[in-house]
């Protein structure tokens, strides 16, 4: 019995030292071919990582991970009182304001003249005065206000809620990425070893196939972006090449990888 | 008890088969004592010696035929760097490696905290200086302006009635003073409004990298773009180490070979860093070649290999 297993060992070992042979498969790639084979890997046309630009205590979480949301609509609300005391301070302000602005409309002052008292109306730079303070309490109240909105994160655009970074009654911390929104349903895709002696064989509009592994699909595409700069990668210089999808297949994923092969 | 085969095969010379060996044993005088059986020991021993010898033998040839294709890499890194080092000293000529950058590039980021509300410009497009390209969301900066505006009329309303009055001196220059300086805050406010909120272009040229997106946040010094002009490109030496940066002088002629195109161009030496950096242990300058006639189809990051002719 436990020479059966033994053996089972050293054919296991052998077959070890047989497959791992990274350098034969490095030096394997075809590259005297007339089209250009890169990697590539499935990434969303716009992605968006959202954050603050106050600090203070999450209060709401409207909307969970893989939710579609519209623009406009409100994904996290942070817990801000004293933004929301300062609006409150600011609209009486404005009352207030308002209220003395109409009171020197109708206000008489005393005033004696050659031994006789007259009620005049007021002087009328005071009415302006007061005409200016209400407009000085309206501009505060806006910056209230806008002061305010910072502390409620509203979709920019129609997305999927791709990640959340965060629980309610967290801290959220000034530019802290809390949550990502990705167009999920307009995804491309990004060559990531591309050299820069294939670069030159590139150009705008030509045709791609594309093989995405986890599907096991072919599909086609063409080449809408090249990268202006090159990236190093491991010390190898390449270029990012941006495809469209023709049609982009049924349970297509972020980060998906995938084989290129661009031109004929 | 199986664990310690899979462990123990990694590779490596007669000593880590004399450890496997070593190691074998107490796990042998244990699996014995437990079959209570002496004889079957000497034979099981016998046994595990030659399944560890010829598992030995094999992972030494593993690790044989993986350091043959291994070496190709580290031959010729040896010979690149012992064929510059023999050019340097025999030919009265420098080789070194560049990366082709362009003439002008600027990395574009805010001076304010904001969010962004409108991104004008995608990866490749060209622009004109002074084209906006990133927008923030104005709505507290607008009501500042607004309040702004407001404290200035009412400080007015005061000088002009202080005026009509006829008030002493010093009551009119106060109320003077509060207009200067509610004058000063707008401006202020202005200035803000109208610098801090919008990215525009230094330059014109091409936009090489985006890295915000509309309602994502900004801080100070954070860089959202990267602005190249692309219509004229340089060199820039990224291995010349400090023993032959000395040999080199501004206006010395190189020539260029440009692995992506496949083509040799000349140029010459514009410019030596006066600062060094270090690559890899090494300290090395930074030396900006032009070309005197700039080839067709370079792209930012293409890497070159340059001969710098040094006379003595």
């Amino acid at each position: 019995m436990k020479q059966i297993r033994f053996f089972i060992f050293l054919g296991l070992i052998a077959l070890l030292a047989i497959s791992t042979d990274p350098v034969r498969n490095a030096f394997a790639s075809p590259s005297d071919q007339e089209s250009i084979i890169a990697s590539a890997v499935i990434v969303p046309a716009q992605v968006s990582q959202l954050g603050f630009i106050t600090s203070a205590l999450v209060k709401e979480i409207a909307v969970k991970e893989g939710n579609q949301v519209k623009a406009g609509d409100v994904l996290v609300v942070l817990d801000v009182p004293e933004l929301q005391f300062a609006v409150a301070a600011a609209e009486a302000a404005l009352r207030s304001a308002e209220a003395n602005a109409e009171l020197q409309r109708y206000k008489r002052v005393k005033d004696r003249r050659r031994g006789r008292v007259f009620f005049d109306v007021v002087p009328p730079e005071v009415r302006q005065l007061a005409d200016a303070q209400v407009q000085q309490a309206q501009a505060a109240l806006e910056v209230a206000q806008a002061s305010l909105a910072q502390g409620t994160l509203t979709a920019p655009y129609d997305a999927t809620v791709a990640q959340i970074n965060i629980v309610p009654g967290e801290l959220v911390q000034l530019d802290q990425p809390v949550v990502t929104l990705a167009t999920l349903n307009n995804l491309q895709i990004e060559t990531t070893d591309l050299s820069e002696r294939d670069i030159t064989k590139v150009n705008f509009g030509d045709s791609a196939n594309i093989f995405i592994e986890a599907l096991n699909a072919n599909v086609t595409g063409k080449v809408t972006g090249i990268s202006p700069r090159a990236d190093v990668v491991g010390g190898d210089v390449v270029f990012k090449v941006t495809i469209a999808l023709d049609e982009q297949p049924d349970g297509l994923l972020w980060g998906m990888t995938a084989e290129v092969v661009i031109g004929e | 008890m199986k664990k310690i085969y899979l462990i123990r095969p990694k590779c490596h010379s007669e000593r880590s088969e004399e450890s496997l060996v070593s190691s074998q044993r107490p796990f042998v005088a244990r699996d014995a004592t437990q079959g209570d059986n002496p004889k079957r020991l000497d034979e099981s021993k016998a046994n595990y010696l030659t399944v560890i010898i010829v598992i030995a033998a094999l992972v030494l040839a593993a690790c044989g035929s993986a350091s043959t294709p291994t070496a190709i890499p580290t031959i010729s890194l040896d010979n690149t760097g012992s064929s510059s080092n023999n050019q340097s000293s025999d030919v009265n000529s420098v080789s070194a490696s560049a990366v082709v950058v362009p003439l002008n590039e600027a990395r574009l980021s805010f001076a304010s905290i904001g969010r962004v509300t409108a991104v004008d410009v995608k990866v490749g497009d060209k622009v004109t200086a002074g084209q906006t390209l990133v927008q923030l969301d104005t709505s507290i900066p607008e009501a500042k302006v607004r309040e702004a505006e407001a404290n200035l009329l009412a400080a007015q309303v005061q000088v002009k009635y202080l005026k009509r009055l006829g008030t002493d001196e010093v009551h009119l220059e106060t109320a003077e003073a509060d207009v200067a300086r509610a004058q000063a805050m707008l401006d202020s406010a202005n200035a803000t409004l109208s610098t801090q909120s919008t990215l525009t272009a230094p330059f014109d040229g091409t936009i090489v990298s985006v890295d915000i997106s509309p309602a994502e946040t900004v801080v100070p010094g954070r860089v959202v773009i990267v602005l190249g002009d692309l219509s004229s490109y340089q060199l820039e030496t990224t291995d010349l180490s400090e023993r032959e940066v000395t040999k080199i002088k501004v206006g010395q002629p190189a020539t260029i070979f440009i692995e992506a195109l496949g083509s040799e161009v000349t140029g010459k030496i514009v410019e030596v860093s006066l600062t060094s950096s270090t690559l890899g242990g090494d300290v090395v300058y930074a030396v900006t070649l032009e070309f005197d006639d700039q080839p067709e189809g370079l792209l930012w990051g293409m890497s070159a290999d340059v001969n710098i002719q040094t006379e003595e």
